[in-house]
């Protein structure tokens, strides 16, 4: 479980984000979720992902106070971002910071497989920060009736 | 259903590659790929690629060397290149080497979509290509 990628999830409609994570759970990867910006800058700042999916329509500007926040904090990060946007808006999304886009409705297989083979051929940082474990650890654990989730 | 076709992906970034390949592969289109220009133009030689995505902030001016490569073949042998570009930055392309370009970030669907499309066209014009597919 340790070594696996870890993959943060950002989005604030309840169902969308319950859905990627079941998707992403079942992957090899280790799998965060935050559902406001307020926790998606607290994730960065206390772990290192490979790759990073954000809904561009998180409320209040989310998505871009994000990226402001993510430049700070995170300056020589070489996380790779995919953005989730819906056609009908039209948003700005940051090329240096963001490498690709997909649509809602979103293609689950196709996401999922994109994230897992884009997470796992990102090298991990040479001096990684101590994170708790993944959500997606402490819910197998759950799972397997070993321990209960926070 | 596959499309039934080649096409070579140019990135020198290894996630860039991966997230291509695996979306393109998913859309049955048969993908190779090559991680900087010397790779590229070796499997360029190779022959049959009907499409190319052609990074062009390789290092070390690598997509220069390989749209060369691409001017020294026939013109009716030469793929469709797209060319993926970042950054405010432009620069003069060859129109009959580069068919079209398209920024960072990528929009996974309307990439595909593009492929899809030129594969239609080369499937049609590209002899090189027909020849590939017969044998």
């Amino acid at each position: 479980m340790a070594n696996e990628p870890r993959v943060l999830i950002i989005e604030d409609h309840d169902a969308l984000r319950a859905m990627l994570f079941a998707i992403l759970r079942h992957q090899p990867l280790a799998v965060d979720t935050a559902a406001t910006l307020s926790a998606a800058l607290e994730r960065i700042s206390t772990c290192d992902y490979a790759l990073i999916l954000i809904d561009m329509s998180l409320a209040s500007d989310g998505a871009e106070k994000f990226f402001d926040g993510f430049r700070r904090i995170r300056p020589e990060s070489t996380s790779f971002i995919i953005a989730v946007r819906d056609p009908k808006h039209d948003v700005f999304i940051d090329p240096d910071l963001v490498s690709a886009v997909v649509n809602k409705p979103l293609e689950i297989d196709t996401l999922a497989e994109v994230v897992r083979e884009c997470a796992a051929v990102i090298p991990p940082p040479d001096e990684p920060l101590p994170c708790p474990p993944a959500e997606s650890e402490v819910r197998d654990r759950f799972d397997r009736g070993s321990e209960l989730p926070n | 259903m596959g499309h039934d076709t080649r096409l070579l992906v140019v990135h020198d970034e290894d996630a860039i590659r991966a997230l291509l390949l695996t979306v393109l592969r998913r859309r049955g289109f048969q993908v190779d790929t090559a991680g900087n220009a010397a790779e590229a133009v070796e499997k360029l030689r190779g022959g049959g690629y009907a499409v190319v995505l052609l990074d062009l902030m390789m290092p070390t001016a690598g997509d220069d060397d390989f749209l060369e490569e691409i001017e020294r073949l026939a013109a009716a042998e030469r793929p469709a290149v797209i060319a993926l570009t970042a950054g405010p930055r432009t620069r003069y392309l060859d129109p009959d080497l580069v068919a079209g370009t398209i920024r960072k970030p990528f929009d996974i669907e309307l990439l595909a979509d593009v492929v899809a499309q030129l594969l239609r066209k080369g499937g049609q014009g590209n002899r090189q290509w027909q020849m590939n597919q017969e044998s």
